[in-house]
């Protein structure tokens, strides 16, 4: 079924039996978390989604309205970004993991499919690494930071040149995000996504994994993709073609698509 | 993180004060193993050396001029000093044990390392971890607490000690505190001060970020453990108080009085003739250097959560270790073909991991400046190879306590070496109290003329393999954990 | 007691006199006069070659000038050798202040028609020497915290050689493991690793040399007397100076094969040919590549030492063509 026609059903179906959109508030280490949820009528597999750097869940909503003809998906904003509340210093990405650890139990998700995207692939390695018995299957998806772009100067220019890849509507909503966000939090956070070595995790992440990148993509080069499922003992790499760095919400019908077959393993296309 | 200097500038040695040093918490012992240790180890890695026990450097010229003074107002400059960094009790409040954690995360350079160390003060350990180029996590601290007791009353020190002692461990569930007083080789300090030894049962926050940022997965967790133990008076679930410390007089001395200990009180002009202790109700992990195994706890979680090794390295007493460095040194010198066969032995806090190296010479570290440490030098010259040199920097802790040897005695060292043997930085007659030693020792030993570059570090398997070829002859163990298949 | 310094102090102050010198290459030509020069300004000399006859002799000798002198039989291109040079020298004396890297052989062949094993030979012995002879005596320098090491290079080390590659490349090694050490060694000001240069030398050297060419050889033009070389060693190790020369015309053709590299590589052929080559035939031989020969070649025709007017001349010419070749270099630009 391709994601068009899911997409003609589930506005079919949303006057039928309509996927409950919600929200779900969690206390995860005395502050409070938000998480976007969409919860099925009926019982399905399990979806986090997993927002990368300054972002929040907001831009996951179009792959989550998707997925969730499906999934129950749930997209939690990660402490101190979007709807969530802001610890006192700037989490690591080991401390992001952490807290979202934390908020599996919070919110009584005992195992998911996990989703990320960017900077959120940094924090879903770290987590699968550490718990792999939360972690089902896990989507990498344009993963960062690669180490030959790891300095400010680097990742700036191709921060550049992938704001050329957003669409209006993306552009519209990271600022919304960056600005609720500070300037002081990007910074940092920024600061945080670059001292971490991805590579040392993905030889431990177990769990079945797909790497998903566009070819649109100046962020995450073809050569640090195929690195990456290489490094990992049980991965895969999907390559899409015109498709950009956030493609859960410039391209989520070819990311929707594309990562199906492999979120339901059983099933044939 | 990357060295930008030239050639030079990073072959030669850097002055340990020429960057901003971060500052320890107000509540901990500037002078105390732990501090003094982790910043040796600290400033090695960082390429520098170890002036004045890393005190400020306006203090060094002063502290080497101490001598001038008569052997009283010493006594009353070292009191002070000691006094000066003990913290009023109501201000117990005020400590803070990530704050702490946070001082000894931020002593360590920006990079990622190969292993971390976490557990018990060591002399000897911190040359390990020198030479393998890791950093070190205390899991001890000293807090000196102002009071005013007699030294030979051990019973109204514990007693005084009760109420703030009960606040701090129920304040910090993450501590065990060892409460100790030590009337012998500390007779000086517990005049004014009383010592409370904090031992972290859990990783805390800062640690645990460290570890996560430092240490990558597949990284070793080495933990040094200390297994001596001491007799002490229970007084609560993490509360103990401990009457005496290793060194010169025994357990049993502390605890029921000897003919040494009457003549050392009649010298020093006490009332007493034994100390008034309280009965001592079960042994514990000794207060300074003892390993709280409490912590393994934590340490396991968080290595099966990243991946990391876990290597546990147990010893029964704090000088357990030295035979095993000096010897790793030795090797490591003759794998590199240095023709040095020079060994320094040096004394509690008094070390130079930097100059070690440069030099070429063999780190002996004792554990204080008692019979124990001289009885431990001798029997390690009795089972090694000779060396040509020996130098000798004793700590000096200004009481001429029971189990101290005279300088004759310390002397006998020298007759163990082939060609000589010297004092570093040494006025030996003013032993014990020759406080210009802490500011000459770093400045002597580099009269020495024998410069070698700085190697690169050690590999933790070079280490492993020297040592499991020749474990039968330590008394250390090196285990590593067997890796738990299931997730928390 | 003891003081801490004293390990190896020797008073810095007082020349060469006491000094502990170790001189390679000893048994002849620049070395045996070094160390005969060394022990007369009081320095306790360790000579070092393959022949030990020799030795004795120039030990006899150096005891004569005044100073004492003990005979090491080593060969240069056996690590262990040199390795076991160092130990005694320093079981013997404490000790090693200088060493003098005179130890070197020739080979002149057309590239290829050689023996591989010549060739390597004349590395081994040349340039592994040195390796050797820097890894035994900088552990003990930088024991001591001090200590020289001299080594005689010829201008080949920055003119090509043609017929010479074996000898030129070693010199050029040479010339660059110098350079290499002292650049490690900025942390211990007071070991020095010195190269001095000369020019061809009237010595047995080239006459002993393998020999491959099929005509007979000889030394027809010379810079220096041996003499001169040795002075100059003995300067070096009183008042050490990284890069030095033994005189202005070497200096020049330093200066010269730098600037003008490619008219030194267009000229080289011809003046080895015209500077060593003879009409004679001669039967390929290793010449004392492998065993030392003690009976000394006889010197062939031109190949007297060059007098003081020679020199004058040789001076001026290579100054000459030092100067000739800048000029081409700034007309070209």
């Amino acid at each position: 079924m391709s994601a068009a026609v899911r997409r003609e059903q589930i506005e079919q179906d949303r006057s039928q039996a309509p996927v409950q959109q919600g929200e779900l508030w969690t206390e995860v280490d005395g502050r409070r978390m938000f998480a976007r949820s969409w919860t099925t009528p009926y019982p399905a597999p399990r979806v986090v989604l997993v927002h990368g750097l300054v972002v929040s869940s907001a831009y996951f909503v179009p792959t989550a309205e998707l997925l969730a003809a499906d999934h129950s998906v749930l997209a939690p904003d990660q402490p101190g970004f979007g709807r969530s509340d802001k610890p006192d210093r700037t989490l690591t990405v080991p401390g992001l993991a952490g807290a979202l650890i934390e908020w599996f139990s919070a919110a009584h998700v005992a195992r998911a499919t996990v989703v990320a995207n960017s900077v959120g692939c940094q924090v879903a390695a770290e987590l699968a690494m550490r718990r792999p018995d939360l972690v089902e299957r896990l989507v990498l998806a344009a993963p960062t930071v690669e180490p030959a772009a790891r300095t400010v100067p680097r990742i700036v220019r191709r921060w550049g040149q992938e704001s050329k890849t957003q669409s209006r509507e993306l552009k519209k909503l990271l600022l919304k995000d960056y600005t609720r966000a500070g300037v002081p939090r990007a910074i940092g956070t920024l600061k945080q996504a670059l001292t971490d070595r991805i590579e040392d995790k993905l030889p431990y992440v177990t769990v079945p994994t797909l790497v998903v990148r566009g070819t649109e993509d100046p962020i995450c080069t073809q050569d640090w993709a195929e690195e990456v499922a290489r490094l990992l003992p049980d991965g895969g790499l999907l390559t899409l073609p015109g498709v950009p760095h956030a493609m859960n919400f410039d391209a989520p019908e070819q990311f929707v698509d594309a990562i199906g077959p492999f979120l339901r393993p059983g099933k044939g296309r | 993180m990357a060295k930008t200097s030239s050639g030079r500038a990073s072959l030669l040695r850097e002055s340990a004060h020429s960057m901003k040093m971060p500052t320890p918490p107000k509540f901990v012992a500037n002078f105390d193993s732990a501090t003094g240790m982790l910043r040796a180890n600290a400033n090695f890695l960082r390429n520098k050396d170890f002036p004045a026990l890393g005190s400020p450097p306006l203090l060094k010229v002063p502290a080497s001029r101490a001598n001038i003074l008569p052997k009283k107002a010493r006594k009353g400059v070292y009191l002070f000093s000691g006094w000066n960094e003990a913290i009023p009790p109501k201000k117990l409040k005020k400590v803070d044990p990530e704050e702490l954690s946070g001082w000894v995360t931020d002593e360590y350079p920006d990079r990622q390392f190969p292993a971390v160390a976490i557990g018990s003060s060591n002399g000897a350990a911190t040359h390990l971890y020198s030479a393998l180029g890791i950093p070190w996590l205390p899991q001890t601290f000293l807090i000196p607490v102002r009071q005013s007791v007699h030294p030979d009353e051990p019973k109204e020190a514990m007693r005084i000690g009760l109420e703030p002692g009960r606040k701090l461990v129920e304040r910090h569930p993450e501590l065990a505190l060892h409460h100790m007083h030590d009337a012998n080789q500390d007779r000086i300090m517990v005049q004014t001060m009383t010592y409370f030894r904090v031992k972290r049962r859990r990783l805390g926050e800062n640690y645990r970020r460290f570890l996560e940022q430092h240490l990558p997965p597949g990284g070793t967790i080495i933990v040094t453990e200390c297994e001596q133990k001491w007799p002490v008076v229970r007084i609560g679930d993490r509360h103990v108080f401990q009457h005496g410390a290793v060194g010169g007089a025994t357990k049993e001395e502390f605890y029921h009085g000897s003919d040494r200990v009457a003549e050392y009180l009649e010298r020093y002009d006490s009332p007493y003739r034994k100390w008034d202790s309280p009965e001592a109700d079960e042994e514990v992990p000794e207060a300074e250097w003892g390993f709280d195994t409490e912590l393994l706890d934590d340490i396991r979680r968080i290595a099966r959560e990243r991946h990391y090794r876990v290597v546990r390295m147990r010893f029964p007493e704090p000088q357990a270790m030295s035979p095993v460095v000096a010897d790793l040194y030795r090797w490591w010198y003759r794998e590199r073909n240095i023709p040095t066969n020079r060994m320094i032995c040096e004394s509690f806090i008094i070390m130079e991991p930097y100059w070690m190296l440069r030099t070429g010479s063999v780190p002996y570290w004792m554990e204080f400046n008692m019979e124990a440490s001289l009885k431990s030098v001798h029997s390690y010259l009795d089972k090694t190879d000779p060396f040509d040199e020996i130098g000798l920097m004793l700590f000096n802790h200004g009481v001429e306590a029971v189990g101290l040897p005279t300088i004759s005695e310390w002397e006998t060292v020298f007759d163990r070496a082939t060609k000589k043997g010297y004092w570093i930085g040494a006025d030996p007659k003013e032993f014990p109290m020759d406080y210009a030693q802490f500011a000459k020792y770093h400045t002597d030993i580099q009269k020495i003329p024998s410069r070698y570059p700085m190697p690169g570090p050690l590999t933790l398997g070079q280490f492993e393999d020297f040592f499991h070829r020749r474990s039968d002859q330590y008394d250390v163990r090196l285990e590593e954990e067997k890796p738990k298949l299931a997730a928390a | 007691m003891a003081s801490i310094e004293e390990t190896t102090g020797r008073e810095r102050n007082d020349g060469l006199r006491g000094a502990v010198a170790v001189v390679t290459g000893a048994s002849g030509g620049i070395g045996s006069l070094t160390a005969i020069k060394l022990a007369r300004r009081g320095a306790q000399v360790a000579v070092s070659s393959r022949s030990e006859d020799q030795l004795k002799r120039v030990a006899a000798e150096c005891i004569q000038a005044g100073g004492s002198a003990a005979v090491f039989p080593a060969d240069v291109s056996k690590p262990d050798d040199v390795k076991r040079l160092a130990e005694n020298v320093v079981d013997r004396y404490g000790r090693i202040d200088l060493w003098v890297n005179c130890a070197a052989t020739a080979l002149f062949s057309h590239f290829g028609e050689e023996p591989l094993s010549d060739y390597r030979r004349v590395l081994e012995t040349n340039l592994f020497g040195c390796i050797h002879s820097a890894r035994a005596c900088i552990p003990q320098f930088r024991h001591q915290g001090g200590g020289t090491m001299i080594n005689v290079v010829s201008v080949h080390s920055r003119l090509p050689a043609a017929y010479l590659s074996s000898y030129a490349v070693a010199n050029a090694g040479i010339r660059s493991l110098a350079a290499c050490l002292r650049s490690e060694l900025q942390d211990v000001p007071e070991v020095r690793v010195c190269n001095l240069t000369a020019g061809a030398t009237d010595t047995s050297l080239f006459r002993r040399a393998g020999n491959y060419t099929g005509q007979r050889l000889t030394t027809k033009v010379t810079v220096h007397t041996p003499e001169e070389v040795a002075q100059a060693i003995v300067e070096c190790a009183e008042n050490p100076k990284d890069e030095q020369t033994v005189s202005l015309p070497p200096r020049m053709a330093l200066v010269g094969g730098t600037l003008a590299s490619r008219l030194a590589e267009r000229k080289a052929e011809k003046i080895v040919r015209a500077g060593f080559f003879t009409d004679m035939a001669a039967e390929p031989s290793s010449g004392n590549l492998f065993e030392p020969v003690t009976q000394i070649p006889r010197r062939y025709e031109g190949g007297t030492p060059t007098g003081g007017s020679r020199k004058v001349a040789i001076a001026a010419s290579t100054a000459g063509v030092g100067i000739l070749a800048g000029l081409l270099l700034w007309s070209r630009r």
